[in-house]
């Protein structure tokens, strides 16, 4: 049941993040919706269910993206597996605990997804550009995450 | 116990290969992928206007005010142009010279965006089908909006020129100095690699030069908002103001015939 709730959660947030959240832009940043799935997965499901629904949402996420290269296929599911590394060594129950760790997954992975693309040649964006929309998506995603948080938790803890 | 490490690590080396081939195999499928959600786009791009309707009404009705007078003060100049372009024809068959061909062009509508924050990429409703090719070249009634870069049987993908990978030549309609417009992911492009003495100013007009042989000449790009000095102070760049609102558009025409 959990599987089918985030499956259902990642198809809806790719479709939202190519339309509506088009008109809710902050300094031209939208929140990182699919990346938010992704994350509240690997905290509520077993590895191997997580690893697949990353390796989804990571299709869909290219799918959608301009990329030469599926670079959210390849990071998507390497996320999760260090996420679910991550929270088996600590206890994260809090939700402010999971959005700090969350944008700062989001944040290492815009500079690692940044410099996987260079290492393939594409051009490097101007560093101004780059802190502009990692700042503002970072600020916008943490808040939708603890909205999201606070909904998907009743309704997926056992 | 060696064994089982040996047999989680061939797990992991086959995964990531597997993964690695799938990541690159993505750009292949994705125009056959997209087709599948052309029906669930139209359906949240419904959502998306009528949300964006209520949310922003205010907004939305003193623009609305504005557009309508700036309506009606086209019309006005459109009626004058009328009468210097039949005087135009007349002159020209007197003369005997050939006319140009315009462009033949197909409408899209614009059903999706990009799905990230680093790229900028429009998906319309049109595609293979409908003669759409890849490199084709996207324009509205107000100036250039990208090109294709990829197209499926009934959807296409287009990069919009606010797009970090974009690059067009253009130059300065006034003085006819040349640059390369760039997108820088905002509201705004730059127009790069400018000369420490270009004649280039606010306001100025640019268009594109046809030097980029996809791109017909003498499509609006935008106007000059601000000229700067480059950080190395060997050159200059120009910020530039799209003629067309990216965030808005609704719908493009695609460039099938030049």
């Amino acid at each position: 049941m959990k599987k089918w709730i985030f499956f259902i959660l990642v198809l809806a947030a790719v479709l939202l993040e190519a339309t509506v959240l088009n008109s809710f832009r902050l300094f031209y940043a939208k929140p990182a919706l699919v990346f938010t799935c992704v994350v509240l997965s690997a905290f509520y499901l077993d590895l191997g269910p997580a690893l697949l629904l990353a390796l989804f949402a990571g299709i869909l996420q290219d799918i959608f993206s301009a990329s030469l290269y599926g670079i959210h296929t390849l990071l998507y599911p390497v996320w999760t597996y260090l996420i679910i590394k991550v929270t088996a060594k600590m206890s994260l129950e809090n939700d402010y605990l999971r959005m700090g760790l969350a944008a700062i997954f989001l944040l290492i992975y815009d500079i690692f997804a940044r410099l996987v693309l260079i290492s393939l040649g594409k051009p490097a964006l101007a560093l101004g550009i780059f802190l502009r929309i990692t700042f503002f998506e970072l600020f916008y995603t943490s808040a939708v995450f603890l909205l999201l948080s606070k909904f998907i938790r009743p309704t997926v803890s056992e | 116990m060696s064994k089982f490490k040996n047999r989680n690590l061939i797990r992991v080396v086959v995964f990531s290969s597997l993964l690695l081939i799938l990541a690159g195999s993505i750009p292949a499928l994705r125009p056959s992928l997209l087709n599948v959600f052309k029906i669930p786009l139209y359906l949240f791009n419904a959502v998306r206007r009528e949300a964006s309707g209520m949310v922003f009404y205010h907004r939305n009705y003193v623009q609305n005010e504005r557009l309508n007078n700036e309506i009606n003060f086209l019309k006005n100049r459109i009626n004058e142009f009328n009468e210097v372009n039949l005087e135009n024809k007349r002159l020209k068959e007197l003369l005997s010279l050939k006319q140009k061909t315009p462009y033949k062009v197909i409408a899209a509508r614009v059903i999706g965006r990009s799905a990230d924050n680093w790229s900028s990429v429009a998906i319309v409703d049109r595609g293979r089908s409908s003669g759409i090719r890849r490199g084709m070249t996207a324009l509205s009634y107000l100036g250039l909006v990208g090109r294709v870069i990829d197209a499926g049987e009934s959807t296409s993908k287009i990069m919009l020129i606010n797009d970090s990978d974009f690059a067009v030549s253009a130059l300065a309609q006034r003085s006819r100095q040349e640059g390369l417009v760039c997108g820088a992911l905002g509201t705004h492009l730059l127009m790069r690699y400018l000369p420490k003495d270009a004649d280039i100013k606010s306001g100025d007009t640019i268009v594109t030069s046809g030097l980029t042989h996809m791109y017909p000449k003498g499509l609006l790009i935008g106007t000059v908002a601000d000229v700067d000095k480059e950080f190395s102070g060997l050159s200059q760049y120009a910020v530039i103001k799209p003629a067309v609102d990216l965030s808005g558009i609704e719908e493009v025409l695609i460039v099938i015939q030049q």
